[in-house]
This record gives C-alpha cells, structure tokens and sequence, in this order.
C-alpha cells in the first residue's frame, strides 16, 4: 500500500509541485518553438511521454544491472545519450513499418525529441535520486504529461493572444512566451507544498 | 578505468549492430523512380528509397538551392513535389504562404522518398537569363522566382 502511495505522490509532485517544464525550466526549445497551437503542442506532448517513459524504462536497467555491476557508472551520461538517440531511431523505424499512420501523426516531433533534454533530464534525475524501476517510469510518465500539460496550457495562451492581437511588436514571438510561462509557473507554485519529491 | 571504457564500445558496438540490422530488415522501401521536370528538359532515375528528396537529387546531378544543407531550416530548396510527396510537415509551413500551400511545394530536404516521385523545379538559369536578355534583371533590386 505505502508503495502505491509513494507512486501516487511522485506522480502528482512531478505533474504539479515539480513539474519539469515550469519548475526546472527543461525543454524550452520545443516550449516556445512548438507552443502556437494546441493540435502541434499536443503532438509534441505525446510523442515526450512516448519517448520519455520508454527511455527510462531502457535506461534504468542499463544503469542498474550493467553500469553499476562493471563499475563503469562515470559513462552514465554518454550512455544515456547513446540509448536515447537509439531508441528514437528504431521507435521510428519499427512505427514506419508497422504503424504508418501513427507515424505520419507524431510527424517530425520524434526525431527532434533526440535532442531534447526533458529526455536526458528524467534519465538522471532517476538516478540521482536513487528511484526503484517502477518510481522511475511512474516519475518518467508524470514528468512527460506535466511537460504536456504546460505545453498544452502555453498554446492555448497563445491562440487567446493571438485572437486579441494587440501584442506590442517587441514583445512578440519568444518573448510573449517566456512571459507567459512566467506567470504560469507562479500560479503553479500555489500548488507547493500539496507534496514534495 | 579500462572497464568503462570496454563497456562503452560493448554498447556502442551492440547499439550499432542493431540499427544495422533494423535498417537492413525494417526500412524496405526497394527501388523508386524519381521524375524530374526542370524547365522543359525532363529526367528520371531511379534510386533506393529511404533518403531525403534533396539528397537524392543532389546525387543524381539535379541542383537544387539549399544553404542549410537539408536540415530545414533555410527553406530554399522549394519544388513542386506532383507525386508521392505524402502530407506538408509542420517544419514546412513555417516556409511556405498559402498560395505556396495550395501549389503544392514542399521543400525537398523534408520529403522522404518511400515510393515513386514526380517533381517539378524551377530552372533558375534559364529563368535569370531571359530576364537579363529582356532587361528585367537587376541585380541590386530584390527578386524573387514564383514557380508557376
């Protein structure tokens, strides 16, 4: 039972109280780059929850039963690295194949989430702090949907913005962004305190 | 010390063979032909599927503008793609007006060649030199090529 509690406070703290996108600022390219509408945010979100829980399901183990045992844990992070841009790599060659039109979905968002360090970030948070498998893919899943929900939140923001349109001309683009999610985050840090990692 | 390093090329060496072996079995796409209209001269090839339209042109001598070298991020190397060009990608929109849109010109380094191709591009040569012949060029004003 106190395990299952312990899944659903991470859970939670990663969604609300430390979420990736409005607490540690990670993944901010994509944030601002792919926030004008909600059905491209949403896209992006998916293919982040995607990516992330799948990566930290392979790297846990990697880590784990193979980095830890060799006493090799300082290749850690190039290793992480390497099974991420792997995985990406066969996750689309295994949808073009096989589920074409989910590919067509996701688009060009899978390819770019290489280089995304939302991906790299939950991988080593998880070993920083220590997490059993099951932590680190429930920890993975809600890191990704609260991501997703930012993101999500930032483009309906935007699609309001626009439809008011009276942005000043300096502020537009990037700017309007960061302001945005500036406050989004201070109204998330009302959540602070509901649970904590 | 030496241990890292062994597991390092351990993964790296079991990473590559897997890639090797998706690709090999997964990504079959056989050969497709591609068919180039440029101008009034038409050419056709044919090549194995997989790779970008861009680089599959640029292999088979079709020049076509690109300065980032296919990452689009330039949005330069517009062609009309008549056939098998699949869905505009939102990396594309960002580069192309409505107009451009509903022409149907996609930019060559974002569409993946997976079956038969036909395209058309502009031949920017011949579009300068009668320019120049009919003293329209002018090379200190901004120009701009619209494919018709």
């Amino acid at each position: 039972m106190s395990t299952f509690v312990g899944l659903v406070t991470v859970f939670i703290a990663t969604l609300l109280t430390h979420n990736i996108a409005l607490t540690y600022l990670l993944g901010m390219c994509p944030f601002i780059s792919l926030s004008k509408r909600i059905e491209t945010a949403s896209g992006m979100g998916i293919a982040v929850i995607f990516v992330v829980v799948l990566t930290a399901a392979l790297n846990w183990p990697i880590y784990n039963l193979i980095l830890v045992p060799t006493h090799s844990e300082l290749i850690y992070y190039i290793t992480f690295i390497i099974t991420i841009a792997a995985s990406v790599q066969l996750l689309e060659m295994i949808m073009e194949r096989f589920l074409p039109a989910l590919q067509a979905s996701f688009g060009i968002f899978l390819p770019l989430i290489t280089v995304n360090c939302i991906v790299l970030a939950v991988s080593l948070f998880m070993i920083i702090r220590e997490y059993g498998f099951l932590k680190s893919v429930v920890f993975a899943l809600g890191s990704s949907v609260g991501w997703t929900m930012a993101i999500v939140v930032m483009a309906a923001i935007n699609e309001k913005l626009r439809l008011i349109g009276d942005i000043p001309r300096g502020m537009r683009g990037p700017g309007i962004v960061m302001t945005s999610a500036g406050i989004i985050a201070l109204a998330f840090l009302g959540f602070a305190g509901i649970v904590s990692l | 010390m030496w241990m890292s390093v062994l597991m390092m090329n351990a993964i790296l060496l079991v990473v590559t063979v897997l890639i090797i072996v998706a690709d090999r079995f997964l990504v079959t796409y056989g050969d497709c032909t591609i068919r180039v209209q440029r101008g009034r001269e038409a050419q056709e090839f044919t090549l194995r599927g997989g790779g970008t339209l861009l680089s599959a042109l640029t292999d088979h001598g079709v020049a076509v503008q690109s300065s980032c070298g296919g990452k689009g991020t330039c949005g330069y190397c517009k062609c009309r793609v008549v056939s098998g060009g699949g869905q505009l990608l939102p990396t594309e929109e960002l580069f192309m007006t409505r107009r451009e849109k509903a022409d149907g010109l996609r930019l060559a380094c974002q569409v993946k060649v997976k079956g038969d191709v036909g395209v058309e591009i502009p031949d920017f040569l011949s579009i300068v030199r009668s320019m120049v012949a009919a003293k329209k060029f002018d090379a200190r004003k901004r120009w701009r090529v619209t494919i018709r």
